[in-house]
């Protein structure tokens, strides 16, 4: 099934493998494109932020399906991706800057320097993180 | 279209010279950084940037990695002709002062 752009809507599960990745990068910025969203941040920032939150679900639950929804606000856009593992993340406020030279390390980074706000949640074994991007008039 | 896995290819242009073409994210980083391990650091590498439309922070570790091989050596890794877009995120990220660019 693929998202109805004019539907105001966006629900999207996929298997918990990295070769999903591209295609929820596709998908998200295809609908984002067709529903002509007044956004601020540029669509290739939200679905950068996409494909970290992505990844870190894959990799904190690997094998397990994760899931991307809209939630769509008249002064924002919220793009909350959530995955059916154990896995734990670290509220917002304890993400580490970025860190030089490291090898690893900066996606959260990323994803917080991109959402106006970045909000996370966890309850029966399912993790989501919700970032949310400003429309504009709304600065 | 859309539900394919990303991909990344390095072509050879020159002894030391390779084009990389695709995305570099978590499911193609440790492929590419395979590959340019397999060039070896004895010599500089250019590769060209120009048409890797995504890059993110997996893509960004194996360039690092790749980084630190290289500057193991005397030798240097760098990167020409990055898009607009992926140079944002080495600027966003401070890599633009590490790693080598033109």
């Amino acid at each position: 099934m693929r998202p109805r752009p004019t539907s105001g809507y966006y629900d999207m599960t996929y298997a918990g493998d990295t070769a999903t990745i591209n295609p929820a990068r596709l998908d998200l910025a295809g609908w984002i494109r067709a529903s002509e969203f007044d956004l601020l941040a540029p669509v290739d920032d939200i679905v950068l932020v996409l494909s970290e939150l992505v990844s870190n679900a894959i990799e904190a639950s690997p094998g397990h399906s994760y899931r991307v929804r809209c939630r769509i606000e008249l002064d924002r856009l919220g793009i909350t991706v959530t995955n059916s593992g154990d896995a734990e993340l670290p509220a917002p406020t304890e993400w580490k800057p970025f860190n030089g030279f490291a090898p690893r390390g900066r996606g959260l980074a990323i994803v917080a320097a991109l959402a106006d706000s970045v909000e996370t949640s966890a309850s029966s074994g399912a993790t989501t993180v919700l970032a949310w991007f400003a429309r504009t008039g709304s600065e | 279209m859309t539900n394919q896995a990303s991909r990344i290819t390095l072509e050879t242009t020159g002894a030391r010279d390779l084009r990389a073409v695709g995305v570099l994210d978590s499911h193609t980083a440790d492929e590419f950084e395979s590959w340019i391990r397999t060039f070896g650091t004895d010599e500089d590498l250019v590769v060209d940037f120009t048409e890797v439309s995504f890059v993110d922070s997996s893509g960004l570790s194996a360039l690092v990695t790749a980084h630190k091989c290289f500057e193991s050596t005397t030798n240097k890794l760098t990167l020409r002709g990055t898009s607009d877009s992926v140079m944002r995120l080495f600027e966003l990220t401070g890599l633009v002062e590490h790693l080598h660019l033109t």
